[in-house]
């Protein structure tokens, strides 16, 4: 009756965007449900007035429009993943139960996905950075890549705080089970 | 009310190992037993499988109301 079926790639990308732990039954799969189609709601009626907003106001202040486009897209992402965070927590989705057999290997695991995401902060933030001084033309991409603004220190620092937070967050999850 | 915590009981099973044996979360468990959540139909087979009854057993309601 066990169901060890191997989870396929869109299963454990839902799993990673939403933060659910353990398996993803039938209850998570429609909470998911729920959320991600408020958050699709949510969406549709935000750019729908954003675009509304860029046909009668962009025509005639294109450089205003640009700035409230990028600050209300910030502002909208930002209240949709406190969204998110809140409704799966009150859905208990982000809950990790592990037996006591299983207690020490989860928070093995956990340390080992804290160092992969601060190993993936370092990089994204190494290969993204450059970018931002592409606008102002100072530097070309290489050479940015060469010599980053901040140094190679900064990323270093940025991607153990992330780890280190993202460890912290997962270890708070787990709940040790009899 | 259904009667999945009293058939999980009689096995001396807890939430969590309820949960292991038909691979759901225990929070699942626990809110079918609360009558919070309405499983599928696959669900409530493996359920009655594991505890060793059927599903008229597990969900259907006498008439006295038990």
């Amino acid at each position: 009756m066990e169901n060890k079926k191997k989870e396929s790639l869109f299963t454990k990308y839902l799993k990673m965007f939403y933060g659910v732990s353990g398996p993803l039954d039938e209850y998570k799969r429609q909470e998911i449900n729920r959320i991600g189609n408020n958050s699709f709601i949510a969406c549709w009626l935000y750019i729908a007035t954003l675009s509304l907003f860029l046909i009668f106001y962009g025509t005639s202040h294109p450089q205003n429009a640009i700035s409230i486009f990028i600050v209300a897209n910030f502002v909208f992402l930002m209240i949709l993943s406190v969204y998110i965070i809140i409704a799966t927590k009150r859905s208990n989705l982000t809950t990790n139960e592990v037996s006591v057999d299983n207690y020490k290997k989860a928070k093995r695991k956990v340390v080992y996905k804290g160092i992969g995401f601060g190993i993936y902060f370092v990089l994204a933030m190494y290969l993204i950075t450059p970018l931002t001084s592409l606008s102002s033309g100072n530097k070309s991409y290489i050479e940015s890549l060469k010599h980053p603004e901040g140094g190679f220190l900064s990323f270093i620092v940025g991607g153990l705080i992330f780890g280190i937070s993202m460890y912290i967050i997962m270890r708070i999850r787990i709940k040790k089970m009899k | 009310m259904n009667r999945v915590s009293e058939y999980r009981e009689k096995q001396g099973l807890s939430q969590f190992a309820l949960s292991q044996k038909i691979g759901v979360a225990r929070q699942t468990i626990n809110l079918i037993e609360n009558n919070k959540y309405n499983p599928s139909l696959n669900l409530c087979i493996s359920l009655a499988k594991v505890l060793g009854t059927d599903l008229n057993g597990l969900f259907w309601e006498e008439e006295d109301g038990k």
